[in-house]
């Protein structure tokens, strides 16, 4: 992996928690993330597992909003961007980092002019003139394969369709050469012929301009398509995080298993699907112990006890789950007296587990 | 036809009248002219992109939409022209599962309510015992307990929302079900709920479905035959396994291609489409596909395709297929797709 270049955007132990009236809701609670120069990292994760909130933070998009950073650090190039004031936040957005989102219909001004828009994200960072902006406005237009770029440059958002509306969100946010681009589900709610040409699109400019993505998702079939690295989220923590084809070859975490499992595959025929039992737990009501042991086919005592830690398995392939912790040359946060404890106490019952594993 | 259909479309149109410009009549084409059946106990599923018509077909069988012209007939009786009153009766037969749980659930009614609704319309519960027995094996059905029927909509996440939807669907006891989009909202792993239930339930209650998605992998795993639609007509119906295995339209080609696929270390040659759907108000004249197809010939921009049978229980229209002329079915007035 360290072949790939150094590490561009690190993110350690974030734990960004919303204060609401009913209480305290911990969104993200201990990611870390490292993206890889000119790689993508896929971030997977159901409704609620908090791949958006991590997103945000890392944005330095939470303001306005009731959450708040509480521990953890995000470090650009090696420089802390979470500790710094709003006026270099801003010019980190869209010049160094950028983010395109899920519906471009709601992302884009309606009342302002494709151009216009494009063109002035592109003078807050640099410093030209609004002839030389429009410009390079319509270049990025092109390079993302708009259809009749110039007319396109007076229309307004409600005039293209979803996919060319897109096509402008990436264009607005390519158009300062980021280092890191934030994908937030690009593709989510565009057709699948659509979103092969947005995919494509986006492997292409990756490879043109050297920019790292982060792309966030909840479809397994676009991981495997498009991403190096994959770290797999629920409820607020990462549960995995491995290269994209040792995760799809050889999942260890029983939700990414769970998770491969229920999707169902063309040309793969199953008389019934495997479903992960049950809900995403309510945030503000987590169960103890391991978030998806109340799911998990595979619990034991101890899930239901004590947090597992991260543990190693090999080369940059890690998993959240106690059935890891055997493995393990050493747990990432090593908790002893706990491993111990267990084996005493429950070793029939582990035994069972680990003989039901294979 | 044949005793084994339970719905019959023929020739199916449904229009939708928009002002245009300058005060100018036009009609948006949502439906375009399709024919097909539906056998008692399958699984027909219906894909295509947004805008292709899907949901407008699947509505204008159950008549929720106003037919332009066309026939439907539903087990036995053409329909086509019922008003809602002559409707009424027959709604005991087909039923509808919507796309958004949180849209087809009236807030202010308990579960109880809203499964009971159908059947105090219908008249089907003798007393109020009755009733709540009835909706008690509802829930149970469909996974839910009983204490989930004093509860309201909001309590609930999407994934039983949904299957609040299929109770409600079932409790007339129907014969058909159109089920439009009944998992798109959903999460993967409720996904695989909601699909497992559905299945379970048809087997267990002899159902038929008309299943309506975006996504292939999951029409592909609830169906038994597959239409595929391109901006209101079918391009390609078939068995399920020849249309996966042997597509044979360049849409269903495409389609197919585009599906990611959940393993990194397939590498496929992918067929990239230009360009989007076209409006349906002004379709290309001839294969309303042409314009993005890497496969157009001259007489694909205007002469419509017929449709040709290309093997048993295998559909397509397309010009590519020309030479399979003597099996054209288009006028024969025969056509059993």
């Amino acid at each position: 992996m360290e072949k790939r270049g150094h590490t561009i955007l690190e993110v350690r132990n974030l734990r960004t928690h919303f204060m609401l009236d009913e209480g305290e809701v911990r969104s993200v609670d201990g990611v870390d993330i490292d993206l890889k120069e000119g790689s993508t990292l896929g971030f997977v994760g159901e409704s609620g597992s908090g791949k958006s909130v991590t997103a945000l933070s890392i944005m330095g998009l939470l303001m306005g909003t009731r959450g708040k950073i509480t521990e953890g650090t995000i470090r650009l190039d090696g420089k802390d961007i979470v500790h710094i004031s709003e006026e270099e936040k801003r010019k980190l957005r869209g010049g160094k980092i950028s983010m395109i989102f899920q519906e471009p219909m709601t992302s884009l001004n309606p009342v302002m002019s494709i151009g216009k828009q494009v063109e002035e994200c592109i003078l807050q960072h640099e410093k030209i003139t609004h002839k030389e902006a429009w410009e390079k406005a319509e270049h990025m237009l092109r390079m993302t394969g708009v259809p009749r770029v110039e007319h396109m440059m007076h229309e307004y958002p409600f005039q293209l369709s979803g996919g060319q509306r897109q096509r402008v969100m990436i264009a607005m946010a390519l158009s300062c050469k980021p280092r890191i681009l934030i994908a937030d589900e690009p593709t989510t709610a565009l057709d699948v012929t659509i979103q092969a040409q947005i995919l494509d699109l986006m492997n292409t400019l990756k490879k043109e301009t050297g920019t790292s993505i982060l792309f966030i998702t909840h479809d397994l079939g676009v991981v495997a398509e498009i991403c190096d690295d994959v770290v797999v989220l629920y409820c607020g923590r990462v549960v995995e995080k491995a290269d994209v084809c040792t995760l799809f070859a050889h999942p260890a975490h029983p939700y990414t298993q769970g998770l491969l499992a229920s999707v169902p595959q063309l040309g793969v025929h199953v008389a019934e699907l495997d479903s992960i039992p049950g809900n995403v737990p309510d945030p503000r009501h987590l169960p103890k112990g391991c978030k998806f042991a109340p799911r998990c086919k595979k619990a034991f005592a101890l899930c239901f006890e004590e947090e597992p830690g991260f543990f190693d398995l090999e080369d940059g392939h890690a998993s959240r789950c106690w059935l890891c912790e055997k493995k393990t040359s050493g747990p990432a946060n090593n908790q002893p007296h706990v491993a111990v404890l267990v084996a005493q106490s429950d070793a029939g019952r582990q035994g069972e587990n680990k003989n039901g594993r294979r | 036809m044949g005793e084994d259909n339970l719905l019959h479309v023929e020739d199916l149109y449904i229009h939708y009248l928009v002002s245009g410009q300058g005060g100018r009549k036009e009609y948006v084409r949502a439906v375009d002219g399709i024919s097909f059946d539906v056998r008692r106990g399958e699984v027909f599923g219906i894909v295509g992109e947004s805008g292709c018509g899907k949901s407008t077909l699947g509505r204008g069988i159950c008549k929720l939409e106003t037919p332009s012209s066309g026939t439907i007939m539903l087990d036995g009786e053409n329909i086509s022209n019922y008003d809602s009153k002559r409707m009424r009766p027959i709604r005991k037969k087909i039923q509808m599962v919507f796309q958004d749980p949180y849209a087809s659930l009236d807030p202010r009614m308990s579960i109880f309510n809203i499964i009971s609704e159908p059947l105090i319309i219908h008249k089907l519960a003798s007393n109020k015992q009755d009733l709540e027995e009835k909706v008690i094996a509802l829930l149970h059905k469909v996974g839910l307990e009983d204490y989930h029927a004093r509860r309201y909509p909001h309590e609930f996440s999407g994934g039983q929302r949904q299957r609040i939807g299929i109770a409600r669907a079932l409790a007339v006891e129907p014969q058909l079900i159109i089920a439009d989009e009944p998992v798109s909202a959903l999460d993967v792993s409720i996904q695989a709920q909601v699909l497992n239930l559905m299945t379970h339930l048809q087997k267990e209650l002899k159902l038929t479905y008309v299943f309506i998605a975006h996504d292939l992998s999951v029409v592909e795993h609830i169906s038994d035959r597959v239409g595929v639609m391109y901006l209101g007509n079918f391009v390609e119906v078939s068995d399920k396994e020849k249309l996966y295995s042997h597509p044979l339209h360049p849409y269903t080609q495409a389609l197919l291609s585009a599906v990611p696929i959940p393993n990194p270390t397939v590498k496929r040659n992918r067929i990239i489409l230009e360009g989007s759907i076209p409006s349906a108000v002004n379709p290309p004249p001839g294969c309303k596909f042409h314009t993005r197809c890497p496969k157009c010939m001259e007489i694909c921009e205007t002469v419509p395709p017929r449709c040709y049978k290309a093997d048993e229980g295998h559909y397509v229209y397309c010009h590519l297929y020309d030479d399979l002329e003597q099996k054209a079915l288009y006028n024969e007035g025969d056509i059993r797709i």
